[in-house]
């Protein structure tokens, strides 16, 4: 029997280092694999709520947030895809041009 | 021997987070996240949850994954993007990092009272959900927000083929 309390902290020592990589990574590939990370540290405490109450609404929710994530990292790259094309080069910084 | 595999996979979880947090070639973070999605499923699969369990393989280390690793490979992505820097902007990312794992550090110490938290013992005992229940569940109880998602992948596919006919100038 695993305790939901141990999946709870899985779930946020995985947060966390996404959370730590959103913050300092330069790279925008990193981040959006750390975006991936933080996606399915939810998805793992919402299981564990799921299995603990026998209830199926953490179940479907987990189902929508991965078809979300999965439509998040396609567009994102798309993004990712055509800096490169302007600047040869994904370092964070270049993204400040989609101000305009 | 659940408790020994779950926490056995948890410990394989943990180490190639950090691996992944750590290494600078993004080839091997995308593997390395890619062994984090198998061992989630596993984990999933202790858990009794198979049609997770599933969607996780099919999906993210199926689908997301390699989508990111043709990305890193297409555009021959070798190091972090982050070659000789000047004096001040290894001193920007120092402020960058120590910063990050402070704000990082704030919220780990707001999640302790949530993760120390004695949760009420579950009165069932943990049980396999069956795929018919869930499919009545999306396509009953859940159908309208299954709709919405269905227009959420419509907008997404339209909007990267936008983005990615646009000639840039």
């Amino acid at each position: 029997m695993i305790l939901t309390e141990e999946l709870l902290l899985l779930s946020t020592v995985l947060f966390l280092t996404g959370l730590l990589g959103v913050l300092i990574k330069s790279s925008a590939i990193a981040v959006f694999l750390c975006i991936e990370l933080m996606f399915n540290a939810a998805n793992l405490s919402l299981i564990a709520f799921a299995s603990h109450y026998h209830s199926h609404h953490g179940l479907i929710l987990a189902f929508f947030v991965v078809i979300l994530a999965a439509a998040e990292a396609v567009v994102g790259l798309a993004i990712v895809l055509n800096i490169h094309r302007l600047h040869k080069n994904i370092s964070l910084g270049n993204f400040s041009m989609l101000r305009n | 021997m659940v408790v020994f595999l779950f926490y056995s996979t948890a410990f394989v979880i943990v180490l190639t987070a950090v691996y992944m947090l750590r290494t600078p070639s993004p080839v091997r973070a995308a593997l390395s996240l890619m062994l984090i999605m198998f061992v989630l499923g596993f984990i999933y699969m202790l858990l009794l949850q198979e049609f997770f369990a599933a969607i996780q393989l099919l999906v993210y280390a199926g689908a997301i994954v390699v989508l990111f690793l043709f990305i890193i490979m297409l555009l021959n992505l070798t190091t972090d993007g982050v070659k000789e820097l000047s004096r001040t902007k290894i001193w920007r990312n120092r402020i960058n990092n120590t910063l990050g794992i402070f704000i990082a550090a704030a919220l780990a110490i707001q999640f302790i009272p949530i993760v120390t938290k004695k949760l009420p013992t579950p009165q069932l005992p943990a049980s396999a959900t069956e795929m018919k229940q869930i499919g009545r569940w999306i396509f009953g109880e859940y159908l309208l927000a299954f709709e919405a998602l269905a227009l959420v992948l419509m907008v997404a596919l339209i909007g990267i083929v936008i983005i990615a006919k646009r000639q840039p100038k």
